[in-house]
């Protein structure tokens, strides 16, 4: 089945389901699909909310792209070299577990409450992941592909473009994709504490005023981020990955 | 064939790995030398220490000490005229038939026109698959491969581990043949390792039997027959290949 008819498929399974909740419920607890769908359409022809889409699209990018940049490499780096690994692996084995969320007021008091410390706080989050990712896949390279490789002369920078980064790719990116729904909870949880625009606070706003069906154009565009991220690695993998695709 | 110019030496080599707290001698006193169009075939018994004897002739793993010569020079690294070949074919499983055929020739940058390329192909009989990645080969189709890469670099020595291993008796029949064609056409020296008694009769102008436990070369026996047309066929082949399996009974 394609892709795009599966979506069409699982959506329209959830708004029947919603429809079928909403009914039971009541529309003040669970507004029905069809009232949240037109009002997030009226709210797509204001400055307003492209301002609030904009702000959480700009941090959550930002913060994954900056983890992408700073893990990837790094960890391939250290997956490749067991001395290095030996120092950085206790490192990181300590500070993983560590919830980098309760490290917010730190951040806040070192960077503000800007968009700086809000893509600070993503990147760091989403970084352990990634890395973690990389260096596996980047240590499990079959032995007998790296003889081989060295056998033909390939140099070190050549080692990692020929061999390393496309073994580790489609590591890489399930990390990222598993990663895309922790940068959204993540961007709820600091927009919802400090922010002037950003989705998170489009949602806690309409809580407060008890505007449900705003909150729940909120919640989708929200779900619609995190969906677009995860479709943007997807499409990402299948292009620069394309011999997990064949038969 | 033969020439006498020698084209490797290898020179008393020998090769220690730490054991725990112990230390493992997996070579002792290795001594080879290798004329330039001369192929010899080295066998033994399971971790026997053939493997990493290839390594070490391929500059991939230092020796505990001796020496290794090409063409008279000393080396200690990786050459460009030494090519190795795996039993798993060391193909890049992300990278198409057509690219990994040229990877070799891109990594040291050495041109290569678009007829060299479909003579080498025609030859080796790996003809329409470039667009196809090696999980979507057979193993013979992978070897083959394999080989073109290497061969697309001309190499004076090949090295061969096990290259047919896991491949069906008659692929490795039509590989095994195939090997020694281009070896009469192109002229290069090949080591070949490998546990499989016809094989290394078929192969190896000179036949090295190594010690089961560590040690050295236990026995060298000549090949006269290597290359004849239908040796395989003959009576002499199967005495050759009698022989060599009771040196190996013998050194186990």
């Amino acid at each position: 089945m394609p892709r795009y008819i599966s979506y069409i498929v699982t959506s329209a399974t959830v708004v029947v389901v919603w429809y079928a909740i909403s009914l039971q419920i009541g529309a003040l607890l669970l507004p029905d699909p069809v009232s949240v769908l037109s009002l997030l359409l009226t709210e797509a022809g204001s400055a307003r909310y492209w301002a609030h889409v904009g702000a959480s699209s700009w941090r959550i990018f930002a913060g994954m792209g900056l983890a992408f940049i700073i893990a990837v490499p790094f960890g391939l780096v250290v997956g490749t070299n067991p001395k290095i690994n030996k120092i950085v692996s206790p490192f990181i084995s300590m500070s993983y577990p560590v919830p980098k969320i309760v490290l917010l007021p730190i951040i806040l008091l070192l960077f503000g409450i800007g968009d700086v410390s809000k893509i600070i706080l993503i990147m760091l989050i989403i970084f352990f992941q990634v890395f973690i990712t990389s260096r596996d896949a980047a240590r499990n390279i079959n032995k007998e592909m790296i003889l081989s490789f060295r056998s033909l002369g390939g140099n070190k920078l050549q080692y990692y473009r020929h061999i390393v980064l496309p073994a580790s790719l489609p590591g890489i990116f399930t990390s990222m994709r598993l990663a895309a729904g922790t940068a959204v909870a993540v961007l709820f949880f600091v927009e919802s504490i400090s922010a002037t625009h950003g989705l998170g606070l489009y949602i806690i706003d309409a809580w407060g005023r008890a505007d449900y069906t705003s909150m729940y154009v909120g919640i989708v565009s929200m779900s619609l981020l995190g969906i677009l991220l995860y479709e943007f690695f997807e499409i990402l993998e299948r292009k620069t990955c394309k011999w997990k695709h064949t038969q | 064939m033969n020439s006498s110019k020698s084209l490797l030496r290898v020179e008393n080599i020998s090769k220690v790995f730490p054991n725990g707290d112990e230390e493992k001698v997996v070579l002792s006193g290795i001594n080879i030398d290798l004329a330039e169009g001369e192929s010899i075939a080295i066998t033994g018994q399971s971790g026997c220490g053939k493997t990493t004897l290839l390594l070490i002739m391929a500059g991939l793993i230092s020796p505990t000490s001796g020496n290794l010569f090409l063409n008279g020079k000393a080396y200690s690294e990786t050459s460009n005229d030494i090519a190795l070949v795996l039993q798993d074919y060391g193909l890049p499983p992300w990278k198409t038939v057509a690219d990994n055929i040229r990877l070799g020739a891109l990594l040291q940058k050495i041109p290569v026109s678009d007829n060299e390329l479909k003579n080498l192909k025609s030859q080796l009989k790996i003809e329409g698959l470039d667009h196809l990645y090696p999980h979507q080969l057979s193993g013979g189709q992978r070897q083959r491969v394999a080989i073109a890469r290497i061969l697309l670099l001309k190499p004076k020595l090949l090295l061969l581990d096990e290259p047919f291993g896991a491949l069906d008796a008659l692929t490795r029949e039509r590989l095994q043949k195939l090997l020694l064609n281009i070896f009469r056409q192109r002229g290069f020296s090949f080591i070949i390792v490998t546990h499989d008694v016809e094989e290394a009769s078929l192969l190896g102008r000179r036949i090295m039997v190594m010690d089961s436990n560590g040690g050295g070369i236990n026995t060298v026996i000549d090949n006269p027959g290597f290359l004849s047309e239908g040796y395989r066929d003959t009576q002499e082949f199967f005495e050759q290949v009698k022989q060599l399996r009771e040196v190996l009974k013998a050194s186990d």
